[in-house]
Order: C-alpha cells, then sequence, then structure tokens
C-alpha cells in the first residue's frame, strides 16, 4: 500500500475496546429513551485540524443556494451544521462531528456500508474510516446501513435510505445527523413513544434540533406510520447540561433534561455525571461542553409541542389536586417542574 | 506474486518486501534491529497491536467462486512516525502478522515506517531485510528439499491401455 499522497489517519478511540463499550452502551441508552440528551463519555482522539480536514469547505460554494439562508452563527460549536461551512468556526472543538465519529467507530464495520453526505464526503474522513472501522462506503443512500449527515439542512428525505423489508426490518438505516441539539426546546416539538413516560410527559417530552429541514416533520410521521420498518435517527451534538448551566436556568420552558443536568451539576460537586450517562469513559475532566447524542428510533412519533397553555391544561389534567385558582398559572407550571426533578434525581 | 509484480509500483513492491520479510522473522532481530538504531523517532499508535481472526477467501482455480477457506489468527498494528516523511509529513507503519505477536507487530510495523526513511533505509536493509530474507529463502529451500525426497513421480506409472 503506497499512501505517500493519502491524507494521514487519524488516531481512533484511546482505548478502543472500553471506549466502543461505553459509547455502545450510550447508543443503547440514547434509542430506548428517545429525545434524551445522553453524553457521550468517550471520544476519539481528534484534533480541531485534523476534523477541519474531514469538512468539505468548498460545499458552501453550490450549496447555501440550495439551502435556506443560514441560520446567524453561534459563539461556539456545534453550530458547524447548520450555519453552513463558510461560517463555521475552524478553531472552535467540533463536538459534534467528534460524537458522530464515536458512534461510526463503535457502530461501523465490514458489514454495514456508509453513506457520507456532500459536507462530509473528503478523502481525509474517507480514509479515517476505512481504516479504523474498515466499513465500505458508497455513493447512494439507498445502498446505507449508516449515514453521517454533517449538513441537515440539505440532507435527502427519509424515504431515500433503505426502511428495511417486512421480514427483514433490520437492514434499515440508521441516520447519524450533526445539529445542535443544546438547546431542545427551540424546534418546538414533543416526542412520545416507547421510552417516554406519559405520566410524566403527559404533553411530550418537549425536543427540539436546530438545523433540521423543514420537511422533516412530515418524513417522520410517514417513517414512524411505516413501523416496524423505517430508518432510525441519532442527532450528535454538544451536551445541552453544559449551556443550561451557564445560563439562567430559571427560564420558563426550559427543558426538563438541561434542568436535570443543572442541578445534578450543582448538588454534585464530586463531578458526577448525571443519570444518563451509564459506564465509565475517558472523557478529559473539565471538558465542557461534552458531546452528547440524542436517539429518535422509529418507534418514536414526533409533534408539534403543545401551546404553553395547553401544556398547562395537561399537567392539571394529569395533576388535578393543584387548583389553578389557589396557584397562579406560572407557579403551578414550576411547581411540576420541581416534582419532575425531584423525581429524577432519585 | 506474479500479479503484484504486474500491476504493482516499483514503490509497492520494495515495501512489499521489507513487509513481508518482518512478518516471517521472529521477534528477536527485529527488536535487536530497532535497539541497534539508538535514537528514534517518536512514535504514536493509529492502531495499538490487536489479535483477531481473518477469514481467508479463496478461489478454486484461482478464477472460479470465491469460497471461505478458514479464519486465521492474526495481529496487526500500526504506528505513525511524526516529521521526516516525503513531504515533511506523518509517516504510517503497518504490521500484519500471523499468529497472536503483539510485540513482533508493534516492531514491525516501527520498522516498515522507519523503512521509507532513507536515513534509516539504508542501515536497515543490510542490518536486517537482507538477512532475514537470506534466512527465509534458505528456510524454504530446506523445507522445499526434504519435501522433494517424499515426491511420487506418477508419470512413470504405465496404465497399460497402449499395450
Amino acid at each position: 500500500m503506497n499512501d505517500s499522497t493519502a491524507p494521514p489517519v487519524q488516531p481512533g478511540f484511546t482505548d478502543p475496546v472500553h471506549d466502543s463499550q461505553a459509547c455502545f452502551r450510550a447508543i443503547l441508552e440514547a434509542l430506548s429513551r428517545p429525545g434524551r440528551p445522553v453524553l457521550l463519555r468517550a471520544l476519539p482522539a481528534l484534533t480541531t485540524e485534523a476534523l477541519g480536514r474531514f469538512w468539505k469547505t468548498s460545499r458552501s460554494m453550490t450549496s447555501s443556494q440550495l439551502v435556506p439562508p443560514p441560520l446567524p452563527p453561534m459563539e461556539e460549536a456545534g453550530s458547524c451544521a447548520e450555519a453552513g461551512a463558510s461560517t463555521r468556526d475552524p478553531l472552535s472543538p467540533d463536538l459534534p462531528l467528534r460524537a458522530a465519529i464515536a458512534v461510526a467507530l463503535t457502530l461501523c464495520d465490514a458489514d454495514t456500508p456508509l453513506w457520507l453526505d456532500p459536507s462530509l464526503d473528503t478523502p481525509a474522513l474517507r480514509r479515517h474510516l476505512r481504516f479504523h472501522c474498515g466499513c465500505p462506503i458508497v455513493s447512494r443512500p439507498a445502498q446505507a446501513l449508516f449515514a453521517l449527515i454533517g449538513d441537515p439542512a440539505g440532507m435527502p428525505r427519509l424515504a431515500e435510505f433503505p426502511a428495511g423489508e417486512a421480514a427483514y426490518p433490520d437492514r434499515s438505516a440508521t441516520l447519524v445527523i450533526l445539529a445542535d441539539s443544546r438547546q431542545p426546546g427551540e424546534g418546538g416539538w414533543s416526542v412520545f413513544g416507547p421510552g417516554v413516560s406519559g405520566e410524566r410527559y403527559p404533553g411530550g417530552l418537549p425536543f427540539g434540533v436546530r438545523g433540521l429541514p423543514d420537511w422533516f416533520l412530515d418524513d417522520w410521521a410517514r417513517n414512524h406510520a411505516a413501523y416496524p420498518l423505517g430508518v432510525d435517527v441519532l442527532f450528535a451534538g454538544a451536551h445541552p447540561g453544559a449551556e443550561a448551566a451557564a445560563s439562567a436556568n430559571g427560564t420558563a420552558g426550559t427543558h426538563p433534561e438541561s434542568e436535570e443536568v443543572a442541578s445534578s451539576k450543582k448538588n454534585d460537586t464530586a463531578g458526577a455525571h448525571p443519570p444518563c450517562a451509564p459506564g465509565s469513559g475517558h472523557t478529559e475532566p473539565g471538558h465542557s461542553p461534552a458531546a452528547a447524542i440524542v436517539g429518535l428510533p422509529r418507534s418514536a412519533t414526533l409533534i408539534p409541542a403543545p401551546s404553553p397553555a395547553r401544556r398547562l391544561a395537561l399537567d392539571l389534567a394529569h395533576n388535578p389536586a393543584q387548583n389553578p385558582a389557589q396557584n397562579p398559572a406560572g407557579q403551578a407550571h414550576s411547581q411540576s417542574r420541581r416534582e419532575e426533578q425531584a423525581c429524577m434525581s432519585q | 506474486m506474479s500479479f503484484h509484480a504486474k500491476q504493482c509500483p516499483e514503490a509497492t513492491r520494495a515495501r512489499q518486501r521489507w513487509m513481508r520479510a518482518f512478518a516471517l522473522a521472529d521477534e528477536n532481530p527485529l527488536r535487536l534491529a530497532v535497539q541497534s538504531l539508538g535514537s528514534l523517532p517518536a512514535y504514536s499508535f493509529l492502531r495499538k497491536p490487536e489479535a483477531g481472526m481473518l477469514m481467508l477467501e479463496a478461489r478454486a482455480g484461482s478464477g472460479g467462486q470465491r469460497f471461505n477457506l478458514g479464519e486465521m489468527l492474526v495481529t496487526r498494528c500500526t504506528v505513525s512516525l511524526a516529521g521526516t516523511g516525503g513531504d515533511g509529513g506523518i509517516l504510517e507503519g503497518h504490521a500484519y502478522i500471523a499468529g497472536n505477536h503483539p510485540r513482533q507487530a508493534e516492531l514491525a510495523a516501527l520498522l516498515d515506517a522507519l523503512m521509507q526513511q532513507p536515513e534509516h533505509a539504508g542501515v536497515l536493509e543490510d542490518l536486517l531485510v537482507r538477512p532475514l530474507l537470506a534466512g527465509q529463502e534458505k528456510q524454504r529451500r530446506e523445507t522445499e528439499a526434504e519435501t522433494a525426497r517424499t515426491k511420487v513421480d506418477f508419470f512413470t506409472l504405465v496404465r497399460g491401455e497402449d499395450a
């Protein structure tokens, strides 16, 4: 093999066996609890320079005309996916991509054809994945069992990926979408389904990912209707907890997960991670915001989030002992939030 | 081998030659050669030595359907050598060794990377590669000679149909 012209291979997991086990556990957790951010404790040791080579920077020339105008660039990592490569700060730590590569290193092997979307289809990333996973890299979404999507706004429709066959529903694709999940309230959706407690979240678990195309909700409804066929989605991004802890966490409508993480961080000065992140990993201490994945399996239903008034009505219907006459609306809301936290921190 | 001789460029064939020498060698001569070089450039693992099973596939008569011949235990390792590549880049050394020999795989991968550096290639060629290949060739001839003694030449048998 003469690789004098090929881009150099970057290192994978520091401790391949245990790191991929920790990552596998996190993926299981994410897929069994839709909409909940799960910390990735072990990430491949990739420098920002190496990650920069994984992005196709020339992409912005063609695709910026096709995609809706990019959101204003944000100050930190994670915005790259939807802000487009042109506005991406190449020096920022690229947590979503590192998380997505961790998932690929954990799940992909010679039996799982992988599709890279145009923004990530670079020689450096192809070689990296071929070397560490040995997975074939295919040119069409229909051939893929896994897909890494760096530009959600320009992603193919969900129906273009294999949904499996009636006899083999497992022959379906898993999409790893790089997205900013730090502020899950933004998208204004709710998740229902197995793994989301109907008692705790009568209005569904608030959920949202920035930068997804407009058709995503409709396509997801079709995807879910085809159950047990259909694709599964993992969103790779930065953990919202770190952001929420930094900002004031009293904002009404803040994602309960964020509050949970924030409160657990406050209470737990020993640095223990929130309960949704199992296993022991090898992340560098003090390395925040940490990467996280959010699962959206085909069994999950996605609907537009109910309005705040409807949410309150649902909360009250769920807990009729509370009298809105005695408790002003806002207090009733925060009361139930505190109960949620109490339940979850146990 | 004849396929590779036709298809591969000169540099690739040269590399195959020394990689083969390291893969078939014992661990000791590799270790002694590395030690004799003295100060070495720093290297890091892209893939630590790991043993696993490889499925060997073959074609009947080299043209038929592909079938699984059997599994084989292989240790592989990849190191990267900072600095003095051809274009100042990073050199990679790979090794695939039959059996479970993590230490040998690491040495062979390191030596593969060093052989790509002009300042080490000459020394290693004289000190290690040539003696290894000569020894391996001698071994092969001895085995062949031993096998040849037991060979039965069926062409001397007359079946009697022409009589």
